[in-house]
């Protein structure tokens, strides 16, 4: 999966992410947090205990009262890839595991070669496993085998998934989240307990062409991929149309929602290569934005 | 319910397969999907809860059977019974007489045979299932050709068999025939398919509810020969001819009518025929001379130069038969050469109808002398006042005078000037006698025990017949060799009329003619040591064609009976070196008659019953059924897979 050819196409990735992102590499990344940099942001009272060296005696000097010069705090980009790994995962007529994988690294690599520390998190319902951060190129190889161990199985859990993520993650930063977001009712509440952890959000919606117009027709047993739970149903055209409006209308709910919480949305189709889909989501800025 | 082909059934048994295949075709594939739920949030319990969602997969598969079943009942010939309906006992009666052989209408060149038999063709082909039907021929002997049968193989062959006939036809015995095959039926009909022909049909069909006439044919209109007949007259020395010609149309008609003797044309009588108008027509045809003759009716041609013709070709020709002349040999028992002498003077006045050269006389005293074979080789033996005590077992006697012994008869006082008290105007041997002129000087009358009496005088019979088989006598009891004048006008009349009379045998034998399928059988009874007998008979209607058969007939107690009679012709009949001739005619009014009812006879609803399901083959319908239950099995799959 991360062969050579892999590895050209992420060189590539890195290339361009490089010009689009030109200036605005490591000290260019703002925190909102503020701190000790030398872009000011506001001023405020003094207060018992404050910093003497932040007063602004100008100031003092016109009013008699003294206030401080507040500054952004300047720091490095924390990306998170949160990668599925449910055993819904393992569907499609191009495996959504290895695609999301290979999105995964492509982002991670990214944000690694910019001297951001990337982190790449697989959960599952019970478990999330984490790469742990790394910086430079040269931990590549440890991403690829971290991902290659990866093993999809269980259910779509997002929020639960999610809540242990956020306690093993106190820091605020990027998160690219690469799911088929099979929680369809859990899905916003997940994102949106996210949000609230003032996280930048990124949703990868992995979709493969054969879940959204399944070839199904005829009385068929339907097994569930991640519970193993199955019903017999009489699938006619009509129900399939319902079906396939039915999981277009989840797709467009999760992007309206996205769209209102200000969080990056973008569909990825397991027959777009995951070079063009990474590129074609650079371009778009949202990820870095 | 009947299947004609019940080995198809074994079809039934693909159901086993078509089941099995059926239940592996419904087993449910498992197909994995990444996310159950979503689907089931579509469906709900909808799915699983409509009975008809249940139902729907065995409806599919009942109706993949109900489609074999059409395709097994199909294979099976299954025909539907309507029982429940009526059970009907059906003869069919064709008319074959020779009044269905006219045409059917003027503008409908088929016979009305050939018609009757379509008709019949049809009631058989949609008849009902449950139906018996039976077929007999209505010809002049009623046969029944099939009896009661469900078999359409069996009816279609029995109205293979039937052919038309020349005969009259007997429809009223037809009908007791049919009414004796549905003596025990339920629910009997007799279905009469006839031309009105003698009207019987549609009065059968009235008097009796069972009997419903099926009128077959048009008004056409026809001439017919109705008579026609020859006879010798000895005592002139003539044939006359008797010609009847009727038009059975309502339109005056023009014909001719050709006379032919033995093939050669002899006279052409022109006939204008009013409407419905009789013609009789007289004719002497002159000496006599013997053999067949035959009357041809002769239409004008059409303008087209067309034959002419009319509605019936078999009553447009018509035969008759008479004996060549004959001379008679004559043996004359006279006393004496001078008693013997005016009698052949007046022998010699009867002209070729006395053979001279056979012609001989002889004495009483040698009378005794004279062998059988002599008397038996002489037509007819004159005693002349004296006649022996017995007479030969055979042979023709004319006694003037004298009474032979062995007779029923006791000869009486001679009488003086009789006077003529009775006189048989119909008996032959009276014919052209006048009682003026029977004045005989004396005679003598007899007492008779038995003997057929023509002519009597005060003092009793003197004209007396002794006929018996082989043997005819005639008795004379004037004295005819008083009166010269007398012997010379009256003798030669009395011998006319005795050789006549005697010579009856020969017409006599058989009728002049017979209907088509009478028998043939002797008037008179052959002698004893005949044993058989050749009937010869020359049928066919075209001049000149005609088929010429043969047939050695047995002869029990000097009678026969030939039956073959159905053709009309020329017949013979030869017994040793003897031939007789007769002929076969249709000679019926009744049947020439082609006048049908305006309206075309009354119409049975009931008879045009034949169900659409019921009785017929219904392999046409149940492939109708079984298409349209596979395009349901179509749609229902469709409908499963697309609503």
């Amino acid at each position: 999966m991360f062969d050579v050819e892999f590895l050209r196409k992420l060189e590539y990735l890195d290339v361009v992410a490089r010009k689009i992102l030109a200036g605005r590499i490591r000290a260019d990344r703002l925190s909102s947090r503020r701190g000790t940099s030398v872009e000011f942001e506001d001023f405020r009272q003094y207060a018992v205990g404050d910093d003497l060296r932040y007063v602004d005696w100008n100031v003092f000097g016109r009013l008699e009262e003294f206030f401080l010069k507040l500054y952004r705090e300047e720091e490095n980009l924390h990306l998170t890839v949160l990668l599925d790994q449910s055993a819904s995962m393992r569907f499609g007529t191009i495996d959504k595991f290895d695609y999301a994988r290979q999105v995964a690294a492509a982002i991670a690599y990214i944000g690694m070669s910019n001297l951001d520390d990337a982190n790449v998190h697989a959960f599952g319902p019970d478990v999330v496993k984490s790469m742990g951060r790394m910086r430079g190129k040269g931990k590549v190889r440890q991403m690829f085998d971290f991902l290659t161990a990866l093993e999809p199985g269980g259910e779509t859990d997002l929020k639960r998934s999610f809540r242990r993520f956020i306690g093993e993650e106190r820091r605020r930063g990027v998160v690219v989240v690469v799911s088929d977001l099979y929680d369809v009712d859990g899905v916003m509440p997940a994102l949106r307990y996210l949000k609230s952890r003032r996280h930048e959000i990124y949703v990868v919606h992995v979709t493969d062409r054969s879940e959204a117009e399944p070839a199904l027709r005829g009385d068929l047993r339907l097994v569930d991929g991640e519970t193993g739970a199955w019903r017999d149903l009489t699938i006619t055209d009509a129900l399939r149309k319902k079906y396939v409006d039915a999981f277009e209308s989840h797709a467009r709910g999760v992007e309206q929602f996205c769209r209102q919480k200000e969080i990056g949305y973008a569909r990825a189709w397991t027959h777009v290569t995951f070079d063009e889909l990474v590129l074609r989501i650079l371009k778009r800025g949202g990820l870095v934005a | 319910m009947s299947f004609a082909a019940p080995a198809g059934i074994w079809l039934a048994l693909v159901a086993v397969p078509v089941v099995v295949l059926y239940l592996l075709k419904i087993r449910r594939h498992r197909r994995t999907v990444p996310y159950l739920r979503l689907w089931e949030r579509l469906v709900g319990e909808r799915q699983f809860t409509t009975l008809f969602r249940r139902l729907q997969k065995w409806l599919s598969l009942l109706l993949q059977l109900l489609i074999l079943a059409s395709i097994v009942l199909a294979f099976a010939a299954w025909t539907l019974s309507d029982s429940f309906l009526k059970e009907e006992s059906v003869v069919l009666v064709v008319d074959t007489s020779a009044s269905m052989s006219g045409r059917t209408a003027p503008d409908d060149a088929r016979t009305r045979f050939e018609s009757a038999v379509q008709r019949a063709r049809e009631l058989v082909e949609g008849r009902s299932a449950e139906d018996r039907y039976a077929v007999v021929a209505a010809g002049a002997e009623p046969e029944v050709l099939q009896g009661f049968t469900r078999s359409t193989l069996r009816l279609r062959e029995a109205l293979d068999r039937l052919t038309p006939t020349r005969a009259s036809g007997d429809l009223p015995g037809a009908v007791a025939l049919c009414r004796d095959l549905l003596a025990d039926a339920e629910h009997p009909v007799i279905l009469l398919l006839s031309d009105v022909a003698g009207g019987s049909a549609p009065e059968l069909a009235a008097a009796d509810d069972v009997v419903r006439w099926l009128p077959v044919g048009r008004s056409t209109p026809n001439v017919a020969i109705r008579r026609f007949q020859v006879r010798r007259n000895i005592a002139l020395g003539t044939d006359d001819l008797l010609l009847v010609v009727a038009n059975e149309s309502d339109e005056p008609r023009s014909v001719e009518v050709e006379i032919a003797v033995s093939g050669n044309l002899r006279t052409v009588l022109p006939l204008e025929l009013a409407a419905r108008e009789v013609k009789t027509e007289h004719r002497d045809l002159g000496a006599p001379v013997g053999g067949f003759l035959e009357a041809r009716l002769v239409h004008p041609a059409g303008a087209d130069g067309t034959p002419g013709a009319d509605g019936l070709a078999q009553d447009d020709v018509a035969f008759a038969a008479i004996e060549p002349a004959k001379a008679f040999r004559v043996l004359l028992v006279t006393r004496d050469e001078a008693e013997q002498a005016p009698f052949l003077a007046a022998l010699e006045a009867l002209g070729p109808l006395i053979d001279r050269d056979e012609t001989a006389g002889t004495t009483p005293e040698l009378w005794p002398s004279l062998p059988p074979s002599t008397i038996a080789g002489y037509d007819l033996v004159v005693f002349v006042n004296e006649a022996p005590a017995s007479l030969p077992a055979t042979g023709r006697f004319l006694c003037l005078h004298a009474l032979p012994g062995g007779l029923p008869a006791r000869a009486a006082a001679d009488e003086q000037a009789p006077q003529i008290t009775e006189l048989d105007r119909d008996h032959p041997m009276n014919r052209f006698l006048q009682e003026r002129s029977l004045r005989p000087p004396g005679a003598r009358p007899l007492d008779l025990t038995a003997g057929d009496v023509f002519l009597s005088t005060a003092g009793g019979p003197v004209g007396v017949v002794f006929d018996a088989p082989g043997r005819r006598v005639v008795y004379v009891g004037l004295d005819l060799l008083a009166d010269l004048f007398f012997l010379q006008v009256a003798f030669p009349i009395l011998l006319r009329n005795a050789l006549a009379w005697m010579d009856e045998e020969a017409t006599r034998m058989l009728e002049p003619t017979y209907r088509p399928g009478e028998p043939l059988r002797p008037r008179l009874r052959l002698p004893d040591d005949v044993r058989e007998a050749e009937v010869g008979r020359a049928t066919g209607l075209g001049a000149g064609d005609g088929t010429r058969e043969r047939t050695i007939v047995p002869v029990r107690d000097g009678r026969f009976t030939f039956t073959d009679t159905q053709e009309p012709g020329r017949y013979w009949v030869r017994v040793g070196d003897r031939a007789y001739r007769t002929t076969v005619n249709l000679f019926d009014a009744a049947e020439s008659d082609l006048t049908m009812p305006d309206a075309g006879g009354p119409v049975d609803p009931e008879l045009e019953r034949s169900g659409f399901l019921f009785g017929r083959d219904l392999w046409p319908i149940l492939a109708l059924v079984a298409l349209g239950l596979w395009l349901c099995e179509w749609l229902l799959f469709h409908r499963r897979v697309t609503e």
